[in-house]
């Protein structure tokens, strides 16, 4: 038989509905897998004895053909910012070490009623809050893809531990949450599919906020075709989440094969002009080359102001962050450090409790809420904000998605990590947060495999809630680009 | 007339403005599917949101904008047809989110106003800024362990609606009138129960005084929590003075909290809590859309507004003939004009009488008993009525009538049964009378004498005479008729 | 920022830095706050009114969750009987 986890999602569900294994029999390969690639520490909780007893639901639904969905029986990675019930929750934070939440969080409750099979909780940045799962506090997470000559580089952040979970097949597929690129960037630097959907497509109901108009779930997975159908289970209309968006969710996987003919794709002109990476540029022209050899037009588009995006994300992520956090307060959930007075356990408990970068990040938000700057930072950037979504509505009249870089070098080494300052670790996202500012959906697949030996991905970005135009874009470049996993 | 006070310098008028907190009358709280009820186990009531657990999220009561929309109406409001969300935030025990969801600079209601009667019958307008729906916080209970503060999230996250006066009122009488008129308004609105005493109604109010006559706005301090009308009137009266004795000495005044302590009647500083407090209100982006008060929602909430306390007095004037005074104490309490009605359905009861015996003596009874709600009275409206109707077809007289109210509340037994075991019914039998009137006569010679030699208010001694003979029962018509007959 | 605002911002924040720690961090914050001066030189003049335009979504007046105290209390520091514990507040 052949390796069962090498096999994609759509892979699996066939061979379940042909009987050729059962879910327990993969399960147990991955959780063999899980166990073997600790090294890469791409999990916070192991839940092995949960998933076999999934495993065993599945199997028994499988025989009677009762099948759920093309989930049912799939072994998944679940970021450990998602609300799982009586499982520990963390968000890689000190502070909810030793949470464990009463509830289930809507998308995993999906995924749950869909028949998949929870394997582990995966490793991410604290809070969500970083591009390279530096900022755990279990620890960072390894990229499984190597540079040529060995060295060990990043994962990426802060689905870190999703992306090197999928890409070391120690599950089919992972959730990720995207705030400002963090399924997009470490998707590309481990060579995976991610795909951020449109904001208000998955319900954050029970995903531990980060910074709420930008947190945006999404699937991490080995192919284009697995990201569908995974999206299309983890989507769709939530009253629990008033920003939840009533809109059916389209049988993603039915028109993905359609091909991209007759599609308008741009590339902004303001990203041509920088001075990119030239593997990081070659790369793009590439995929710009495979989508035009599909049938689709490629033209220049203009997007004047995304020079401002990355500043707008850092003041109005921290700011909602500074907010979200002030419940981690040490009395009703995680960790309380005592105090003599309640201010004082207030300060002990938060101190210890958080990491550096969350610190960092609350006291930035905290500031530019603050009486006397609010106007100058806080209102100044939901203003821009308008302008940058904006900017995206005008191109979207001349063409239909936007293709672009995804990261603006491929995966660094913690060394290299270490040089960097605050500001130049957030030039990271630029070509990922302006997405978020615009509540766009955005999917990353790896194109090529530059000279380093690392993949480079490249993100098509869509109209609202079109992200069927996403996925048959990224699976023309998925089938003709020159990147292999394997 | 106007409330002045005498300071060594010169005179100082008072400037008061009022920010009331009303609890909503709601089944459920203002973003969560818990329980809005007070009261049960502590903790109990509570949503995983209102305790501020992670990933979960607000999604808002449609009744609790409803609600809010028809308190704006009574206050003949502005009503904004969008308004926003936003977060205010501190860190304190019984804050769970560690932000309140509130409304800043865009709250569902804007300007309106409502009438205070004054001292003199005169009628004044006090301008309402704003009313803004937010979360109430949890309880903190401190006398429970040694140590350590006690939190109960039940209250947590429950609907309230602050209503901001301006700083229009200018006598602590005026700000008890508003305050009363306003608990009037919510009661009648069913939007909130208002009940001060226990914590449904909140006020807190800003004073500040100035040379009379001036225009100026001086430092303001804010009182809190002032859980009564009349303690509200106290503490503004001692602020005010204290304020005056400040400037008097040359002193200043900073714009601070504090709180009244009712044993002493007097405010102090609530040093240490306030210092730098800096709230950073920002939209709250879980509910990132603008609530909409839509056409018909306005149209629905306006069909449903009940009678106001001004047409139902005019109401009561027209369809009863009641004096306005007593027209307008009736419909006061809305409890109390209801009642009134209810007790007039009652075949052959009397308007006046019913409206007497209801503003004084079951008055009287409920002060005495300290009874709040007149509905906890055994003398119910149909008991009031039919004891009105009995006084008008002359069963009972009205001294009876009002000696039977304190009975039933006694006994709780019904007015016709009283009567009868006691048997208080009224004398109407002529020809007793006559005897009763005939042996008064003879036994009182003198007196015969000297009302026939013109000394007329002899009369009222022959009735008091003839009503003590019967025990108060004989109808004081027949007995008034055969007395002028006797004594011709 | 100096480490008077630091201090200061750190208090709202409920956070608390050792001397060394408040100066990488106000030097840390300064850096961040020099760069984001860059939006300064955005036009907003065009930008108008809420950004949203869908109304905000709302839910009926049902109570839909019953007594959770056990679960509530299961994560708790040191709970008594059936309340959440901090340490003594004066007021």
């Amino acid at each position: 038989m052949a390796d069962l986890t090498s096999l994609s999602i759509a892979e699996l569900s066939k061979g379940f509905n042909n009987k050729e294994f059962s879910s327990t029999e993969v399960t147990k390969a991955y959780i063999e897998n899980m166990e073997q690639g600790r090294k890469y520490n791409a999990f916070i909780t192991e839940t092995a004895e949960y998933a076999l007893k999934q495993a065993l639901e599945s199997d028994k639904r499988i025989s009677k053909g009762e099948r759920l969905s093309d989930l049912d029986g799939v072994p998944l990675g679940i970021k450990d910012l998602f609300c799982t019930e009586n499982i520990r929750t963390t968000a890689a934070s000190k502070i909810l070490e030793n949470f464990i939440p009463p509830y289930e969080s809507t998308v995993t409750s999906k995924l749950l009623r869909a028949g998949s099979v929870f394997i582990g909780k995966t490793n991410l940045d604290e809070f969500a809050m970083g591009g390279a799962n530096l900022t755990s506090y279990f620890g960072q997470a390894v990229n499984p893809v190597k540079r040529q000559d060995g060295t060990e580089v990043v994962t990426g952040g802060s689905s870190g531990g999703s992306a090197a979970a999928v890409a070391a097949d120690m599950c089919a597929g992972a959730t990720g949450t995207d705030t400002g690129g963090s399924i997009r960037q470490p998707a590309a630097f481990c060579g995976i599919v991610g795909i951020k959907p449109t904001y208000g497509r998955c319900s954050r109901y029970g995903i531990i906020a980060y910074a709420s108009s930008l947190d945006q779930a999404g699937p991490m997975t080995k192919t284009v075709e697995d990201a569908a159908i995974m999206l299309e289970k983890m989507a769709g209309f939530d009253e629990l989440d008033s920003t939840s968006a009533d809109i059916s969710v389209p049988d993603f996987k039915a028109t993905l094969k359609n091909g991209v003919k007759g599609l308008k794709i741009g590339m902004p002109k303001e990203f041509l002009n920088n001075d990119l990476n030239s593997e990081i540029a070659s790369a793009w022209q590439e995929g710009k080359e495979i989508l035009e050899k599909a049938g689709a037009e490629v033209k220049e588009v203009s997007l004047p102001n995304m020079k401002y995006a990355l500043a707008t994300y850092y003041i109005i992520a921290p700011a909602e962050a500074s907010s979200n956090l002030a419940r981690y307060d040490g009395v009703r959930f995680g960790l309380r450090v005592d105090g003599s007075s309640l201010d004082e356990m207030y300060e002990n408990t938060r101190s210890a409790g958080f990491g550096a970068e969350v610190q960092r990040r609350i006291m930035i938000g905290t500031y530019v809420l603050s009486a006397g700057y609010y106007d100058a930072y806080y209102l100044k950037a939901l203003n821009v904000r308008k302008l940058i979504r904006q900017d995206y509505i005008n191109a979207f009249k001349e063409v239909d998605a936007v293709l672009t870089p995804v990261a603006p070098t491929t995966a660094f080494t913690i060394e290299e990590s270490k040089t960097f300052d605050p500001v130049t670790n957030y030039l990271q996202d630029a070509f990922t947060v302006p997405v978020n500012l615009a509540k766009l959906p955005a999917i990353s697949v790896p194109v090529k495999k530059a000279s380093n030996g690392l993949p480079i991905g490249l993100q098509l970005i869509g109209r609202d809630f079109d992200e069927e135009t996403l996925f048959k874009g990224a699976y023309v470049l998925e089938q003709n680009n020159s990147w292999s996993r394997k | 007339m106007s409330y002045i006070i005498k300071g060594r310098t010169c005179d100082y008028e008072v400037v008061i403005g009022l920010e009331v907190h009303c609890q909503v009358i709601s089944n459920a709280k203002l973003f969560s599917g818990a329980s809005a009820a007070s009261g049960g186990t502590p903790n109990d009531h509570v949503a995983f949101i209102d305790a501020g657990f992670p990933g979960m999220l607000p999604v808002v009561n449609k009744f609790c904008v409803e609600q809010a929309v028809k308190t704006g109406l009574g206050l003949n409001a502005v009503i904004n047809k969008e308004s926003v969300f936003a977060r205010k935030n501190y860190f304190y025990a019984d804050l769970p989110q560690g932000y309140q969801i509130s409304q800043f600079d865009k709250p569902i209601v804007g300007n309106g106003y409502l009438e205070i009667e004054l001292e003199d019958g005169s009628t004044k307008k006090i301008g309402i800024e704003r009313l803004h729906l937010e979360q109430d916080a949890g309880k903190s209970i401190h006398d429970m362990l040694p140590g350590k503060s006690c939190i109960d999230l039940n209250r947590s996250g429950v609907a309230l609606m602050e209503i901001v006066s301006k700083p229009d009122m200018s006598s602590p009488y005026e700000a008890g009138a508003y305050l009363t008129k306003l608990r009037s308004i919510v009661r009648y609105l069913e939007t909130c129960d208002g009940n001060m005493n226990e914590g449904s109604m909140r006020c807190d109010a800003n004073v500040s005084v100035r040379p009379a006559g001036s225009k100026e706005l001086r430092t303001r301090c804010e009182i809190k929590n002032v859980n009564s009308i009349r303690y509200l009137m106290q503490a503004i009266e001692y602020e005010a003075n204290r304020h005056v004795d400040a400037y008097d000495n040359g002193e200043e005044i900073y714009q601070e909290t504090r709180l009244f302590n009712a044993n002493k009647r007097e405010t102090r500083s609530m040093r240490g809590k306030e210092n730098a407090n800096d709230y950073r209100y920002f939209p709250d982006p879980d509910l990132a859309f603008p609530l909409i008060v839509t056409d018909e929602l306005l149209e629905k909430v306006k069909k449903s507004m009940p009678e106001m306390p001004e047409e139902k007095s005019k109401r009561f004037m027209a369809d009863y003939k009641l004096s306005e005074d007593d027209a307008k104490r009736l419909v006061s309490e809305k409890s109390v004009a209801e009642y009134f009605e209810e007790a007039m359905q009652e075949k052959g009861s009397d308007a006046k009488k019913t409206a007497t015996l209801i503003l004084v003596e079951l008055a009287a009874i409920m002060s005495d008993k300290q009874i709040e709600n007149i509905r906890d009275l055994k003398t119910t409206a149909s008991r009031l009525g039919r004891i009105t109707a009995l006084v008008e077809d002359g069963t009972i007289g009205l001294r009876i009538a009002k000696e039977l109210l304190p009975m039933i509340e006694e006994t709780d037994k019904e007015p016709e049964t009283i009567i009868e075991e006691k048997g208080l019914k009224q004398v109407s039998d002529t020809k007793e009378i006559e005897k009763i009137i005939d042996k008064i006569i003879a036994d009182n010679p003198k007196n015969v004498e000297d009302y026939k030699g013109g000394k007329e208010k002899l009369f009222g001694f022959f009735v008091g005479q003839a009503m003590k003979a019967t025990q108060g029962k004989a109808n004081p018509g027949i007995i008034n008729n055969i007395l002028k007959e006797k004594l011709k | 920022m100096d480490a008077k605002e630091i201090n200061h911002i750190a208090r709202l924040a409920r956070l608390k830095f050792d001397e060394s720690a408040v100066d990488s961090m106000a030097k840390d914050l300064n850096d961040i706050l020099k760069w984001m001066d860059i939006l300064q030189s955005a036009d907003t003049s065009s930008v108008t009114g809420i950004e949203e335009t869908a109304p905000l979504r709302q839910r009926e007046d049902k109570v839909t969750v019953g007594s959770l105290s056990e679960k509530l209390m299961k994560n708790a520091y040191e709970p008594y009987e059936h309340f959440f514990t901090v340490p003594k507040v004066v007021e």
